[in-house]
């Protein structure tokens, strides 16, 4: 497993590793899931092919990382639907391109309710390396 | 980085100025030497400092004694901001924005509610929405969203959920004036439409409690709590709604930091001057937001009256009070002898109203405002009353037990099935929405609220009228 949780009174502290920046992007989309859905290691299978883009949000890597989380938490709430991504793509200017599929999710929502800028950590790799905080 | 402390009286220690380089004021604790063991190694110590960096805070950064570690500001956190130099931060809010309490009050002894109890717990675990991902008791889209975004709990009492006497009972009526849904996004408002009338999860509830002790009797009679009597607390907050107006905030409000010169020690507490278009927009869609919460709350309320007039008719449960602990207020306070305004942010804190504050309700007026405190799952809550010592805070308390443990510590000390037992070995019933939360909400995860309940008595903050404990708990 390429993330762990880490020491917090009340929330979920997350740390997940990567090797590249690409698939750290993709880490956090499976550590995102296996916290907010309960599961330790989603398998959704294959789903219908679709896009993840996220442009103008944010000005750095981290800020991106959390726009990112919190994109798939929102359509997991309102759509009920979990993104696999295969190929993640960032470009200079941070803007995120994911394609992947789209998932039915077990359940509406999940226990994350919010993914949170407080004490929010990314070292550049290799590896990779992000801390950050759910809100659950 | 240790923070050091130093003790100023027995409920009190300073973070003094200039432990954290920008700190504008003094950090104040409250704390006895039980909780400051608990925190002395805390992050919470740290971010106590860091608010008192934030532009316009006056008097202290504060933390009450159910503090712990949140994000950007401590969970248990109080700062006041003049309205003319301070700012404003959802950080200060926190994501569930006007996340709240609310206590009905019966008539009907424990012993008349024990034989029906199990059945009255399941009743009321498939009648109210809970657990990850619930869905409320009706949606609402278009112009009934935007009409409970600007009204509030008297959209509620409109609609089928209670009547128009609760609105005294709530705090602020139940509506916050100045509400704007066009500050609420897009997708705020889709998080929220089909949420209205649900607990959630997380640390929500709904608990039906026994008056266990009465502390003050006089106080305990003009609040209708009477020993061996059943109440039923409400815990629960805006939904997804206010986390997305704060998640929307924080990121609008990170870049106006730079724009107005503001220097903030950690970026979640991102902040904008009061009188700046991004500030004003902030507290319109925050204000729209607690309404939305106060909706909520009166919604759940209104049905588990509906579920117990079908084993007990004619019981009308009424309401004692409905408090947010998460919310930011222009408020009037008298600072250095001088009367002001202020934005006073209380993250996990409470508004504590003494006594002849003109801004209670007439039938609080001569006792102060109720303050309710939940406790951990399974432990016991408090009835409170605003007391004279809040002024030195802002007119304000603790809002619970507060966390000590991790949820995955709290997982690996008994799961879900053995707090569970261990809670039906006390004789509490217990339903849950998801039976992990139940693990993760442990009651030895939190303070011993008893603790916690004394220091902001001793402190002067708020009087103790009437402890609760629990005989059923619906966990979300």
């Amino acid at each position: 497993m390429s993330w762990r949780e880490l020491d917090h009174p009340a929330d979920v502290r997350l740390e997940v590793e990567a090797e590249t920046l690409e698939s750290l992007f993709r880490e956090c989309a499976v550590a995102f899931y296996s916290v907010s859905l309960g599961i330790p290691k989603p398998d959704f299978g294959r789903g219908f092919p679709g896009v993840v883009s996220l442009k103008g949000t944010e000005d750095d890597l981290a800020g991106l990382l959390v726009a990112w989380m919190n994109e798939l938490l929102f359509e997991l709430e309102t759509a009920r639907r979990v993104f696999i991504p295969m190929e993640v793509r960032i470009d200079e200017s941070c803007c995120l391109l994911a394609t992947g599929d789209w998932v039915t999710a077990p359940a509406a929502g999940g226990k994350v309710k919010a993914v949170t800028y407080g004490g929010l950590e990314l070292n550049p790799g290799p590896p990779w390396r992000f801390r950050v905080i759910l809100d659950v | 980085m240790t923070i050091q402390v130093e003790r100023k009286d027995p409920v009190r220690c300073l973070i003094p100025q200039g432990t954290v380089e920008g700190m504008r004021v003094p950090g104040l604790l409250y704390a006895d030497g039980r909780i400051l063991a608990e925190v002395k190694e805390d992050p919470v110590l740290q971010q106590v400092a860091n608010v008192a960096c934030l532009p316009g805070i006056t008097g202290y950064s504060f933390a009450m004694p159910d503090m712990h570690w949140g994000y950007g500001f401590p969970i248990g956190g109080v700062a006041a901001f003049f309205a003319e130099s301070g700012v404003v931060s959802p950080g200060g809010v926190g994501y569930d924005i006007s996340c709240g309490v609310r206590l009905h009050v019966s008539r009907l002894t424990e012993e008349e509610v024990k034989p029906v109890l199990p059945r009255l717990l399941d009743a009321l675990f498939s009648a109210i929405p809970c657990g990850v991902g619930s869905e409320g008791l009706t949606s609402l889209k278009g112009s009934r969203l935007e009409a409970v975004l600007k009204s509030g709990a008297a959209w509620a009492a409109r609609n089928g959920f209670g009547d128009a006497r609760d609105l005294e009972r709530i705090e602020h009526g139940g509506c916050l004036d100045g509400a704007d849904p066009g500050e609420v996004s897009r997708r705020a408002k889709e998080r929220g439409q089909g949420q209205l009338g649900s607990l959630g999860s997380g640390n929500h509830f709904l608990e039906i409690q026994r008056i266990d002790e009465v502390f003050d009797p006089a106080l305990a009679r003009s609040f209708g709590l009477v020993p061996g009597r059943v109440t039923v607390m409400v815990h629960c907050g805006s939904r997804g709604l206010g986390h997305q107006v704060c998640d929307d905030f924080l990121k609008t409000l990170s870049r106006s930091v730079s724009r107005y010169g503001i220097r903030i020690p950690d970026r979640q507490l991102s902040c904008a001057p009061l009188d700046s278009d991004e500030g004003k927009a902030y507290l319109s869609a925050m204000k729209a937001a607690a309404n939305f919460a106060m909706a909520n709350r009166q919604a759940i309320g209104s049905r588990v009256r509906e579920v117990f007039s079908r084993f007990f008719p004619g019981e009308s449960l009424d309401l004692l009070y409905d408090v947010s602990h998460n919310i930011a207020l222009m408020e009037k306070h008298s600072y250095s002898g001088k009367e002001s305004w202020f934005c006073v942010h209380r993250k996990g804190a409470t508004r504590a109203l003494p006594p002849g504050h003109p801004e209670l309700p007439g039938i609080y007026s001569k006792t102060g405002q109720p303050v309710i405190i939940p406790g951990s799952m399974g432990t016991a809550s408090y009835v409170l009353a605003g007391a004279a010592g809040s002024a030195e805070c802002f007119c304000s308390t603790c809002h619970g037990a507060g966390r000590v443990k991790s949820r995955s510590a709290a997982l690996k000390a008994m799961d879900a099935r053995g707090v569970a037992s261990a809670l039906e070995e006390k004789g509490i019933l217990v339903r849950a929405g998801d039976l992990r939360t139940l693990g993760e909400e442990a009651p030895e995860a939190y303070k011993d609220v008893d603790i916690v309940v004394d220091v902001v008595e001793r402190a002067g903050l708020s009087r103790k009228v009437a402890r609760l404990t629990p005989i059923a708990v619906i966990k979300g």
